[in-house]
């Protein structure tokens, strides 16, 4: 088999729909070293264990932007702002600095029942207020992250602009990029920093919200290594990037099975189906690590240093673990995806998706037979974050 | 532009990005034996891009990686530019 026919993470038909292509390459190859070198893995065991496993590292990303960084210099470019707005980003961090903003960030974070008194009347209202043509990403998926994530911030400044920045941002993860890329990514983080800079230098110990405590403990100087303002932005960023593909998918679903919209009118089962979309369309498709030392994975091994693709989309659908894995499963209880990661970089923010999502489709059914989307989806044009570009919908008045 | 003078142009962009001399580059050495990396081939490409006014995915240097099928793949693109 000649893996580079199904492994096509810069071909717009393979982000459209990569899990046929994953099937067939897991089924013959679940680790397979690509042309450029790297280490892709399909199976979910082995995804797993490079998931959770300590030898395998994290801030692959950084890491390799910084040598980057080091390398355009000599060619007069300068993206240090891109590493500079990163540096204190949970997902980009390793032990032992990892560790010590996870700590702080767990001890201010909202408590569940504050959030869902934050969550649902948002999610209430927006619904309620909804235009009568537009598209749903922008009226649902990406507004309703913003207007929580300003919530628990407590800062209510942030807009749609500063979303399509931080998207911007983010493709920095993507494996593949050009000089064209890294120029765009840089012009997005520079904005992106110095909106925050302004944003944290306005802040006080008083402020409300987790923005103000962070500041509070930013004053006391004990964590000269964490850079605030990044800290702050990676929450805004976290918040919005994932969940936005979530409630996207989710809705999609709703809109395209109108022969689940009764028996989801029972509240047992939203969260399995939830669980479901999340297995089945992963919001973050592949994630990046490098082994410290001599590594195997399902039988292949992997000299230290080697940089691995985690395909979380992959791993979600592998048979060994789920039946039926390509179906929807109202009734499934296997909750074991890996879609919200897992070890010491599980999502922190995974509270806060489920009950933004649990909100949103509560809302959303009893309106779902007057909505209707006007035209097929299309895909953002990235493999590592599976989003939906579009949901154009009509909303009828009876 | 034919394909070996094409060759020799590549050679030379590769041998000026990573100091080598371009005796060294063989047209059926691949690319990673040559040195070429993610980092270097990024900035290689970009100029190709500029040089010959063409768009190349970042996975085309991977998948042709010898001057002898990347020449191959330019000169078709270049080509249909045309």
């Amino acid at each position: 088999m000649n893996v580079r026919e199904y492994w096509k993470p810069d071909d717009p038909d393979f982000i459209l729909n990569p899990y046929p292509n994953y099937h067939k390459l897991r089924e013959e190859h679940p680790v397979f070293q690509s042309t450029s070198g790297d280490y892709i893995v399909l199976g979910y065991h082995a995804v797993r264990k490079g998931l959770i496993d300590k030898s395998f590292e994290a801030a692959t990303r950084t890491a390799w932007l910084k040598n980057l960084i080091a390398y355009a210099k000599k060619k007069g470019k300068d993206y240090t702002s891109i590493t500079k707005t990163m540096q204190s980003f949970l997902v980009q961090m390793n032990p032992p600095e990892h560790t010590e903003l996870r700590r702080v960030l767990s001890a201010e974070w909202p408590k569940k029942d504050e959030l869902i008194q934050m969550i649902d009347p948002i999610c209430e209202q927006t619904i309620q207020n909804l235009p009568q043509e537009g598209d749903l990403v922008i009226e649902l998926s990406k507004t309703l992250p913003l207007k929580v994530v300003n919530e628990i911030l407590g800062y209510h400044q942030l807009d749609l602009s500063m979303v399509e920045d931080g998207g911007i941002l983010l493709s920095a993860l993507n494996p593949y990029l050009t000089v064209k890329d890294l120029d765009r990514i840089n012009a997005a983080s520079q904005r992106l920093y110095a909106h925050f800079e302004t944003f944290f230098a306005s802040l006080s110990p008083e402020t409300p919200g987790l923005a103000g405590r962070l500041k509070a403990i930013s004053l006391k100087g004990e964590h000269p290594n964490l850079d605030w303002v990044s800290v702050t932005l990676s929450l805004f960023i976290a918040a919005f990037e994932t969940t936005r593909s979530l409630l996207s998918s989710l809705l999609h679903f709703l809109l395209t099975h109108p022969n689940y919209h009764t028996q989801l009118r029972d509240d047992r089962y939203i969260e399995n189906f939830i669980h479901e979309i999340l297995r089945l369309e992963a919001p973050i498709q592949m994630t990046g690590r490098v082994n410290t030392s001599d590594a195997e994975l399902q039988e292949v091994k992997l000299p230290p240093r080697s940089g691995i693709t985690l395909c979380i989309g992959s791993a979600n659908r592998d048979p060994e673990i789920f039946e039926n894995p390509d179906e929807i499963d109202l009734e499934r209880d296997n909750h074991q995806h890996l879609s919200f990661g897992a070890g010491i970089h599980h999502c922190l923010g995974s509270q806060i998706a489920m009950l933004e999502s649990k909100s949103l489709v509560k809302h959303i059914i009893p309106v779902l037979s007057r909505l209707q989307l006007k035209e097929d989806i299309s895909y953002d044009p990235l493999v590592t974050i599976r989003n939906i570009s579009s949901l154009k919908y009509y909303l009828h008045d009876t | 532009m034919e394909i070996h003078e094409l060759q020799a142009e590549l050679k030379e962009l590769i041998a000026g990005e990573l100091y080598i001399s371009t005796e060294k580059i063989k047209n059926e050495d691949t690319f990673h034996d040559i040195g070429l990396d993610s980092i270097t081939a990024t900035f290689i490409l970009d100029e190709i891009e500029n040089k010959y006014e063409i768009d190349i995915k970042p996975m085309d240097v991977w998948d042709h990686p010898t001057i002898e099928t990347f020449s191959e793949l330019l000169h078709r693109l270049i080509h249909e530019r045309a």
